[in-house]
């Protein structure tokens, strides 16, 4: 497959919002799934013993709600604010429904968002170049690995964290084989692309409004967003 | 990028005579097959269930600190900012019970029965904050980590 024929847009968003577990929740699977499928637009629905699951045709969106977490994923989302507006949707109609309640005892709040941005070189230029923008070895530590060493590949996973919370990150140049194993598509992918991955998490063990877990996750997805476009055009452009 | 193997939502149990197959890189005996960044990938992560996959349910406590720890999280209905407060405001009604019975007692009458008030509610103060910062060590230590 040539880049001509591959997607323009690869990421994939998930947003889980773990609590204390809520019994009553089983008691409302079946009105709740309508009312879910109706209120995102997601045709289609699945009750199993502890969760709901709601969903697209094909399962590009996924919303779940159950008795110990609830969330929603959405892959090759063509907007920033596609994921947010959605998220947010379904976590503002959640705590309208009686039972699941206006606070919740939030043990973790998280979103992992993942990109594949196209890079028209090649492998060895996409890992050349990520070495040098975004990863770079000190000349103390490329002695040390030995001077007829030659880099072949290089990813790197950093944690950080922030005034928004954690994050822990996992970037680097991909081919087109390896892609499939970070995404759930199987196809669409370019020759070469820069793969980066950011989780934004808090594990605020107390009560939380819905207001807060609705901001906390724009301000999530935001920043996941801006970050990738940051880096992507450190690495890939320019 | 070095690919990771998938990262597996529960363990599998296998017992057989077939060689194991290794997802790539050397490794003896008792590995798993997990490389480094899959390591660092599932450490912490967010995660969304598969439509209609059936997850594992909870474990039990193994043991009595972990059913203590869960009895204190699930019954016990203060925040630590809340215990805080609780024994501050405790501090201040010990000291002054202290000083009624102090006052009562004629101790308070001159200088040096106040300098002696004085030395034992700082010693008592002491003694709370070195308790105190005793306890909020040890839950610091044996707080389960963060990623």
């Amino acid at each position: 497959m040539t880049n001509e024929s591959a997607d323009p847009t690869t990421n994939e968003h998930v947003v889980e919002l773990r609590y204390r577990p809520n019994a009553k929740i089983l008691d409302h699977r079946g009105v709740w799934a309508e009312q879910i499928s109706e209120h995102l637009e997601l045709p289609h629905w699945q009750i199993i013993e502890n969760r709901i699951d709601i969903f697209s045709k094909g399962q590009t969106e996924h919303a779940f709600v159950g008795f110990r977490n609830a969330g929603y994923t959405a892959a090759d989302t063509p907007t920033k604010n596609f994921f947010t507006d959605k998220a947010t949707k379904l976590f503002r109609f959640l705590f309208t429904l009686d039972n699941f309640g206006r606070e919740l005892f939030v043990e973790r709040l998280g979103l992992k968002s993942k990109f594949s941005t196209i890079y028209e070189g090649t492998f060895e230029e996409l890992t050349a170049r990520f070495a040098d923008r975004y990863v770079k070895l000190s000349p103390e530590a490329a002695t040390a690995i030995g001077s007829d060493a030659k880099l072949v590949d290089i990813g790197a996973p950093l944690n950080f964290v922030d005034k928004r919370g954690n994050f822990n990150t996992v970037a680097g140049p991909m081919s087109r084989q390896q892609l499939p194993t970070f995404f759930r598509k199987d196809e669409g992918f370019p020759e070469v692309a820069l793969y980066y991955e950011i989780d934004y998490f808090i594990k605020p063990s107390r009560e939380l409004s819905g207001k807060e877990i609705v901001s906390t996750i724009t301000a999530f997805a935001h920043e996941a967003w801006s970050k990738n476009e940051r880096i992507a055009s450190l690495v890939v452009e320019g | 990028m070095p690919k990771p193997p998938r990262p597996k939502r529960r363990p599998e149990v296998t017992v057989s005579n077939e060689p194991l197959v290794q997802a790539g890189g050397t490794t003896g005996p008792d590995a798993t097959g997990e490389s480094t960044v899959s390591a660092w990938r599932d450490r912490e992560s967010t995660n969304a269930p598969v439509v209609g996959e059936i997850e594992p349910s909870g474990q039990y406590s193994a043991g009595y600190p972990e059913l203590l720890e869960k009895f204190l999280q699930h019954r016990v209905p203060f925040s630590s900012r809340s215990v805080v407060i609780i024994v501050i405001v405790m501090w201040f009604a010990f000291v002054s019970w202290l000083f009624v019975q102090d006052n009562g007692s004629g101790v308070l009458a001159d200088r040096d029965g106040l300098e002696w008030f004085a030395v034992k509610a700082g010693v008592y103060s002491v003694l709370l904050v070195v308790c105190g910062g005793m306890i909020a060590a040890v839950l610091k230590v044996i707080a389960p980590p963060e990623a």
